[in-house]
């Protein structure tokens, strides 16, 4: 019994230790990454879909307006939903052609990286109308990045025309 | 012994719960790399010898580009004047590189000497033909078999680079030699083109383009007049990296709208997917051993650049400092990983190891830099300068700084040996 006790001492003393020990050796812990996971794209209300049924309507562009993100940012702001809502309507009213989403990033940041940004962008538009009940299989997405600014100008007022999501009537 | 496995229970308990902190990272971005005094060799550079009157031009050309070789490679301070040796103890001269131009045979001939200053020892000399068309390349040669002989370090003389540029309106892929000089169009077209990384042994390079109205990879090999299709399955397919040890490619493809990294074969089939998350991960580059992977995704909310095996396995976080670390590219060496960081709003070159020790700023200056690629000597570095709206390919030495316009454009890769 008293040998155990003495074991139970020692084992202690030796675990003690060991966590003293892996406190000091900051070299061996694991680095903490914490993984958040993107802002999910949120069902967005209903919107009532016209009753009167009439001949099939052609997309009016000028119904369409492009969206608009902060710097890094592919997350939806309140006002990018209210016009991707009236976007929706319009995509649901006029059932007849196709549309395409690209993402644009201002000049900040490297190529690669802005071509995945872009793509987010595009695809969070993408998202939004489709949970708003229109047809994904009409809307295809491209991302150009940096490639293509709206405004060649250098700073913020060029960059936040540049961040943005646009739609294109596809051919 | 049901109160000794209490205990250990008890304490195994308290070990899990330890909380496992980030290892010992700087929370801002770390000191400059400071410039090191380099020590630098003096080599004395006279005046070729010209035994034939009517190769002058091409000797002075020969002489010039011999010149511009010492200087870039970092090693030598060369000295032009004939200096006063005093004595045989002079020790602010070791070497003396003397070329020759002469005709033999009906032949022009370039012969170039390494001799010890001090002693008067002949190091070691070659003997070339000169060819119309490739002056430039034998005196490159030279400059690499001085550099050998004085240091026994390889020098990239030989080398090239391949960049984008835009060319009125026009998207233009380019390859130059290592120096900018004899810049050579391979693609040119309408739509986006970027991102090229030399593949096959330099053979050929890999770039992302628009052609078919999204981005997808295809590669070009040199010695052809058309570009071959690698990746163009549904989404996006681009920044691709090639490694010549495995004969495969790191890409990014995003099919259903969410880019993440996969292996492919050489002839692009997807072979495995690396990352799974729902987050941006893009930017992929081979380790040299070819058995890991750099990459940077946002899946902590900012870019940052991770480590993992190609197997899949051991994903770690490299950067912990700043909000934007990006742009991942391994040294050929191994022991740097060369990214661009924003600091104050402004994108920079920085270095860290591979295990995230000893971050340092390369660049400080205004305007904005991107696309670090090193040269194969693991001390020169190609990247994209950018000022105002302009964007140049410029090099830096890392060990003094020093840096470098080489062309206008973007986007640069350096080929290996």
């Amino acid at each position: 019994m008293f040998a155990k006790k003495i074991l139970v001492v020692l084992l202690v003393i030796g675990l003690a230790a060991l966590v003293g020990g892996c406190g000091g050796k900051e070299a061996m812990e694991e680095p903490a990454t914490d993984v958040e996971a993107p802002p999910e794209v949120k069902a967005p209300p209903e919107v009532e879909s016209p009753v009167v049924k009439e001949e099939p309507q052609e997309i009016s562009m000028s119904a369409i307006n492009d969206v608009f993100f902060a710097f890094d940012k592919y997350s939806l702001t309140d006002e990018s939903k209210r016009t991707l809502e009236a976007n929706a309507q319009e995509l649901k009213r006029a059932t007849v052609g196709n549309i395409i989403i690209e993402g644009h990033c201002d000049e900040r940041g490297t190529k690669a990286y802005n071509l995945a940004l872009g793509e987010k962008r595009a695809r969070a538009a993408m998202d939004y109308l489709t949970a708003l009940g229109v047809d994904g299989a009409r809307i295809t997405i491209v991302s150009y990045g940096k490639e293509r600014p709206f405004d060649p100008g250098h700073d913020e007022a060029a960059w936040a025309k540049n961040r943005r999501a646009h739609f294109v009537l596809q051919k | 012994m049901t109160e000794l496995a209490a205990f250990v229970v008890l304490l195994l308990a308290v070990l899990a719960m330890t909380p496992v902190r980030a290892h010992a990272q700087v929370d801002v971005w770390p000191s400059p790399l400071e410039a090191v005094e380099v020590y630098r060799i003096p080599l004395w550079l006279p005046q070729f010898q010209i035994d034939d009157p009517s190769l002058i031009s091409r000797a002075q050309t020969m002489e010039q580009v011999l010149y511009q070789d010492l200087e870039f490679c970092g090693l030598f301070e060369i000295i032009r004047k004939k200096p006063v040796v005093v004595g045989m103890n002079s020790t602010n001269l070791s070497i003396q590189v003397q070329g020759k131009v002469s005709t033999a045979d009906g032949r022009a001939v370039f012969e170039g000497t390494v001799t010890d200053v001090a002693s008067g020892d002949f190091i070691g000399g070659k003997r070339y033909e000169i060819k119309e068309g490739s002056i430039r390349r034998t005196v490159h040669h030279f400059s690499d078999e001085v550099i050998h002989m004085v240091t026994g370090e390889r020098g990239v003389a030989l080398t090239s680079i391949v960049f984008t540029r835009k060319n009125e309106g026009q998207w233009e892929l380019v390859v130059c030699d290592y120096d900018g000089y004899g810049p050579r169009v391979l693609v040119r077209q309408s739509v986006p083109l970027l991102e090229p990384r030399w593949a096959d042994q330099n053979r050929a390079v890999v770039y992302t383009s628009y052609r078919a109205g999204k981005a997808d990879l295809y590669i070009r090999y040199l010695d052809e007049s058309q570009s071959r299709t690698l990746a163009a399955g549904e989404g996006m397919n681009y920044t691709a990296d090639w490694s010549d040890r495995r004969e495969m490619i790191l890409a990014a493809l995003s099919r259903g709208g969410n880019s993440e990294i996969y292996l492919l074969d050489k002839t692009g089939v997807v072979k495995r997917q690396l990352t799974f998350s729902r987050a941006i991960d893009t930017s992929p580059c081979w380790s040299p051993s070819g058995r890991e992977m750099a990459f940077t995704s946002d899946r902590s909310g900012t870019p940052q650049l991770y480590i993992m095996e190609v197997d899949g396995t051991n994903l770690r976080r490299l950067s912990f400092a700043g909000g934007y670390n990006e742009s991942p590219a391994w040294s050929p060496r191994g022991d740097q990983i060369a990214f661009v960081t924003r600091i104050d709003g402004r994108f920079q070159l920085a270095i860290i190891t591979p295990d995230g020790r000893d971050g340092r700023l390369l660049t400080e200056e205004a305007g904005g830099r991107e696309n670090p690629r090193w040269a194969p000597d693991g001390r020169h570095m190609v990247y994209t300068e950018r000022t105002g709206g302009q964007e140049a390919i410029s090099v830096i030495d890392i060990k003094t700084k020093g840096k470098r316009i080489l062309a206008q454009g973007a986007n640069a890769d350096w080929s290996t040996r």
